[in-house]
């Protein structure tokens, strides 16, 4: 992925396509917690990575299959939009983070309704 | 070992992850091996009461657990005053189902030859791959997780 630097935890980072030092200090990094594992994870990302694209490389990394919907909520328990850039949706260095799949109860998106 | 005994043992394995999601979440878990059955007490952030969800749990992970909400004494299965109202966060459609089923791929009672909301799903045993695009979740901790954040968006109950 183009510019962004991945951290798979604290410990071991995974660098991608190398960037400049000004856009290295501006990343973000987060704690993201995922309800199957007892272990947080920590993250890098630029600020302009969409909330969708930073799920879904976490919740690769916890090892969850391509075919979910990730997104994060924050502590207080806001879900955020995942056509967001993390600067856009308010995450900043630090924050933590709890994976969680936005996709929809089936019978009512089949319905398109609110029932 | 026993097809009970396998699934004892795949739930004890998911139930670790699932209580330290737990104690962020503060749910409450109780595990039932001899009943295969799960217990977990939520919280309904909007109005602090509580409600108390039920995972039978036979056969997992063949199939999808029996997810329903119960009374405190975890009787009163399908008393639509157990069930949250409908709720979830903004655009995404709530699980929570008028009709008092958690409608979900992961949560058996969808199926056909239960609630039936689902005749189009087919057998329970494809519930991993059934409904692609919408809710996933595999793991108990998922599960939980899941019906956790769509309850943090309901107010009162259903009934």
């Amino acid at each position: 992925m183009k510019g962004i630097t991945r951290g798979l935890s604290a410990q071991s980072t995974i660098t991608g396509t190398p960037m400049s030092a000004p856009e290295r200090e501006k990343e973000i990094t987060v704690v993201v917690h995922a309800p199957r594992h007892k272990e947080a994870k920590s993250f890098r990302w630029p600020p302009s990575t969409t909330v969708g694209e930073a799920a879904k490389e976490a919740a690769s990394a916890f090892g969850y299959a391509p075919n979910g919907n990730p997104t994060f909520m924050t502590s207080d328990g806001d879900v955020l939009d995942r056509s967001k850039t993390l600067a856009e949706a308010g995450v900043k260095s630090g924050d933590k983070l709890e994976l969680v799949d936005s996709g929809g109860g089936v019978l009512v998106a089949l319905l398109g309704s609110g029932e | 070992m026993t097809t009970s005994e396998v699934t004892v043992a795949i739930v004890e394995e998911e139930l670790d992850p699932a209580r330290v999601w737990a104690i962020r979440a503060g749910a409450e878990l109780e595990w039932l091996p001899r009943n295969l059955q799960l217990r977990a007490t939520l919280k309904q952030p909007k109005t602090d009461e509580r409600f108390f969800l039920l995972g039978r749990l036979d056969d997992y992970k063949l199939v999808p657990p029996i997810w329903d909400f119960r009374d405190e004494g975890w009787a009163g299965e399908t008393d639509r005053r157990n069930f949250p109202s409908q709720g979830a966060p903004p655009g995404i459609p709530s699980i929570f189902h008028t009709s008092g089923v958690i409608c979900a791929p992961f949560n058996r009672l969808a199926y056909a030859g239960y609630s039936a909301l689902h005749a189009d799903w087919g057998a329970a045993q494809n519930w991993v791959h059934v409904a692609p695009g919408y809710v996933r979740a595999d793991t108990i901790a998922d599960m939980l997780a899941t019906i956790q954040l769509h309850l943090n968006y309901t107010t009162g109950r259903l009934g």
